[in-house]
């Protein structure tokens, strides 16, 4: 198991190497110059001579690969750079960022299939009852309504209305609630949809006839068999969703002021501020590569016939 | 262990780890974050400010970048000179500043201190401007300048070029008085001269700030200030309606609404500032005179305005009217005129209602960028185009500055600039005369040339603004540009809130020592 991790680590590197220089090609070719963006805050103009200054001082003025080339020998001793926008290292900027898009990507995620898990399975169980079609009805609207309107709707509603929340959530506890809630909705309702799928095909099958009729509980053989044989479906599912809520909700940590890593980066692409992109470039490969090696070994947990590759 | 047990435990390490993350970010934020419910004793007066463009503070150092805006604008640093509500100069830190047409002599107040007490002396004041002038590319003004402490309050500025000027450039904010020695840690604690000074800084999300209880210059009303970045504006305009924030600067069209429609709850003080839209007009595409002249009286600047609801005022010129150097002339509104001179230019109307010569029918590319209402304006624009038979496309570019402004693509250019950030008009000018970046629609006037040369080292005042009337009266006689409006800067407040520099039309003037909460 050890050397199948390592070696799954292993291929981080090429992995690295190839993503990087293509997110690096793109942001050079694609229009915008990052010291004229600095310069131009607040709307005011700056001179053609301050202008040529920054980017001297950005190192914007080297060519293309020697500038590649050199955030990469900085990368391999663990420097990210600094913010072209912001002057602070980007490593810091990241961790920090990091840390609150963690926080809400988990709490989403717990909630999501704490929300998921029982429905997908209720209506799977109660298929074209009423139940089943409240619930779907749900996951149908649940999909349907954009985030970001979910989002004020909420606000407008708890905090406005109902005063049970702050607007201005600022990283405490109660500031967690509504940006989970925004986040589970439509995470919650893509999740129901493709349990209830699977449970569904598991139920059809003959081992759970056989289980009925030799009078097993339904609450026995739904969470001991068919819940478990579903168990590779849901964790494909959760492996895809993780990864979205890692790379950060833009809309939401905007709208509830969670200064997470989607905020980051949607201000650093306006901004121009490239070292900041290949700090969350990187960012990106790690969490996927290391979400896809955590599904696999998950696999090998619940269906030991899965193998290695 | 089993799969069960594995499961078990992942599930409850997660629940531990995010039950400790949310409750190290509450502790860590108790003290900074508000709440519905008052974080301050039923004495302390706070007022909370919101600000869109926060997170690109990430120091409170005002002289790195742009910094100096938000420091200035919550009260916490001071500049030597000040613009007043007139748009005149004015000394503030300083006493006096006069000039022999070669070195400017400035003279300090006597009684000017800093947070801890320090007095601010010459040798102080030529430190922090030198360091300005070293540390921001902006500041180039002091870059190579001889700055010599001549007593404790009195201190000299020569430059290689003589700068008439001076007196304007010393109210930008990063030339803001700060004691740099005595700032162990000048990005998050800045010893400074203003009403407040710093008790928490959260780099681009929230600062506040206390009552400086050593200031000069008075009584400071309000015994805390607290900053918070607000990445959206219509969550910054529901946290206000909430009582969550106290005053804030620029609320959308949707909000305004929302606020006049209550003036017992909230105050809203509108002033036009400085922000100008204007377009360029591709001089080397539209080469006839008579259309450009002709799309320029197609612009209705008062149905912009109106459309706008109350944040843009109308404009002639460059500058505000009631400024020294913004009384222009210029064609009206008038799309019968406008129709008459294309018809002049043997174009008749075909019969999809637009004007065609030889087969070919003015279409027009007008571009972008989404940003303060400019997206709304150009659709007004395309409409009022129309409707004198010129079919206007429009092309949004997400950065003005790296396309269309920087490769002249575009026969009409839109842009907001602020063309009077310190009381005087020889940076806008330099902007769209001197050749620069800002000079893609192909404009040149030999004689505005000439006039700009004048104007770089013009001491009178008068003359100045005479110099300047006459460089916006050729640009707009050679419809090389279109001037549509000033961006008001609107100020909304709490009832109860008053004194948050609203009827100064610069944005960094905001909170001060008379600012209050009732």
């Amino acid at each position: 198991m050890l050397r199948y991790i390592g070696r799954r680590l292993l291929r981080l590197i090429p992995i690295l190497l190839v993503v990087s220089f293509i997110a690096f090609s793109l942001m050079y070719i694609a229009p915008g110059d990052p010291a004229l963006k600095k310069l131009v805050a607040q709307g005011l103009a700056p001179s053609e001579e301050v202008l040529k200054l920054t980017r001297e001082s950005m190192g914007l003025d080297r060519p293309f690969i020697v500038r590649y080339f050199d955030w990469l020998w900085n990368f391999l001793k663990g420097d990210l750079g600094v913010s072209y926008a912001k002057s602070l290292p980007v490593s810091q900027m990241m961790w920090k960022a990091m840390g609150k898009t963690s926080v809400l990507a988990l709490s989403a995620l717990m909630l999501s299939l704490i929300i998921a898990v029982p429905l997908g399975i209720l209506t799977a169980v109660r298929r074209n009852r009423a139940t089943d079609y409240i619930v779907r009805f749900f996951t149908f609207t649940a999909n349907s309504i954009p985030t970001f309107l979910i989002a004020l709707l909420l606000i407008y509603a708890f905090c406005i209305k109902l005063s049970w929340f702050p607007v201005l959530a600022k990283g405490s506890i109660q500031g967690l609630v509504l940006p989970t809630v925004a986040l589970s909705i439509p995470c919650a309702g893509k999740f129901i949809k493709q349990f209830r799928a699977e449970i569904l095909e598991q139920l059809g099958k003959d081992f759970v006839l056989g289980a009925q009729a030799r009078g097993v509980k339904p609450s026995v053989f739904l969470t001991h068999d068919v819940l478990h044989n579903a168990m590779l479906t849901i964790i494909t599912v959760i492996g895809l969703a993780i990864g979205g809520l890692f790379t950060g909700s833009v809309v939401i940590e905007s709208i509830f002021q969670w200064p997470g890593v989607g905020q980051l980066v949607m201000d650093a692409i306006t901004a121009r501020d490239y070292p900041v992109i290949q700090g969350f470039v990187v960012y990106i490969a790690v969490i996927y590569v290391i979400i896809n090696l955590l599904t696999d070994i998950t696999y090998r947990i619940f269906d030991p016939r899965v193998k290695a590759d | 262990m089993n799969r069960k047990s594995i499961i078990s435990l992942v599930l409850a390490l997660t629940l531990m780890l995010v039950c400790f993350a949310g409750c190290g970010s509450k502790t860590s934020a108790e003290s900074a974050a508000p709440s519905a419910t008052a974080t301050a004793t039923p004495a302390e007066k706070v007022v909370r400010v919101g600000d869109l463009f926060a997170n690109s503070y990430t120091s409170l150092d005002a002289q790195k970048e742009s910094d100096g805006w938000w420091t200035s604008e919550l009260g916490l640093t001071e500049t030597l000179f000040v613009i007043d509500e007139n748009g005149k100069v004015q000394p503030y830190l300083a006493e006096s500043g006069t000039t022999d047409g070669k070195v400017w002599t400035i003279k300090l107040k006597d009684n000017v201190t800093f947070s801890d007490g320090s007095k601010l002396t010459a040798a102080i004041a030529v430190k922090c401007l030198q360091s300005a002038a070293a540390v921001n590319k902006k500041a180039s003004a002091l870059a190579g300048a001889t700055l010599t402490a001549v007593d404790d309050t009195t201190f000299t500025i020569a430059t290689t070029d003589f700068m008439p000027t001076m007196l304007n450039e010393l109210t930008t904010v990063y030339y803001s008085m700060i004691n740099i020695d005595a700032s162990v840690d000048i990005d998050n604690a800045p010893v400074c001269t203003g009403p407040f000074k710093v008790s928490e800084f959260k780099s681009g999300e929230s600062v506040i700030l206390v009552k400086n209880d050593k200031y000069w210059n008075g009584d400071v009303a309000l015994d805390k200030v607290e900053g918070y970045y607000m990445a959206d504006a219509d969550t910054m305009s529901l946290a206000f309606q909430n009582g969550e924030l106290d005053a804030y600067m620029g609320p959308t069209t949707n909000d305004l609404e929302i606020y006049k429609a209550a003036p017992d709850k909230y105050t809203v003080t509108s002033v036009p500032s400085s922000r100008l839209y204007y377009y360029y007009l591709n001089m080397k595409k539209l080469t006839d005179k008579d259309l450009r002249a002709a799309i320029n009286m197609a612009i209705d600047s008062e149905a912009v305005c109106t459309m706008l609801s109350g944040l843009a005022t109308p404009t002639v010129g460059a500058f505000s009217e009631s400024s020294p150097y913004g009384r222009v002339t210029k064609n009206s509104y008038d799309p019968a005129k406008a129709k008459t001179l294309i018809e002049g230019l043997g174009y008749k109307l075909n019969s999809d209602g637009y004007y065609e010569k030889n087969g070919k029918i003015i279409e027009l590319n007008i571009a972008y960028y989404a940003a303060r209402s400019i997206d709304k304006i150009v659709l007004l624009m395309q409409e009022q185009l129309n409707a004198v038979g010129i079919k206007a496309d429009l092309t949004v570019s997400e950065d003005a500055d790296g396309t269309y402004i920087k490769t002249g693509d575009f026969d009409i250019g839109m842009y907001c600039m602020i063309a009077d950030p310190s009381g005087d008009p020889y940076y806008y000018l330099n902007r769209v005369l001197g050749g620069d970046l800002y000079t893609s629609g192909g404009y040149s006037n030999a004689d505005a040339s000439a006039l700009l040369k004048q104007l770089e080292s013009e001491t009178d005042t008068a003359k100045r603004a005479e110099l300047a009337q006459q460089m916006q009266q050729m640009i707009i006689d050679d419809e090389a540009m279109g001037f549509i409006a000033l961006l008001n800067k609107t100020t909304v407040m709490r009832t109860g809130v008053v004194n948050c520099g609203e009827n100064n039309p610069l944005s960094f003037y905001m909170i001060s020592s008379k600012t209050d909460i009732k």
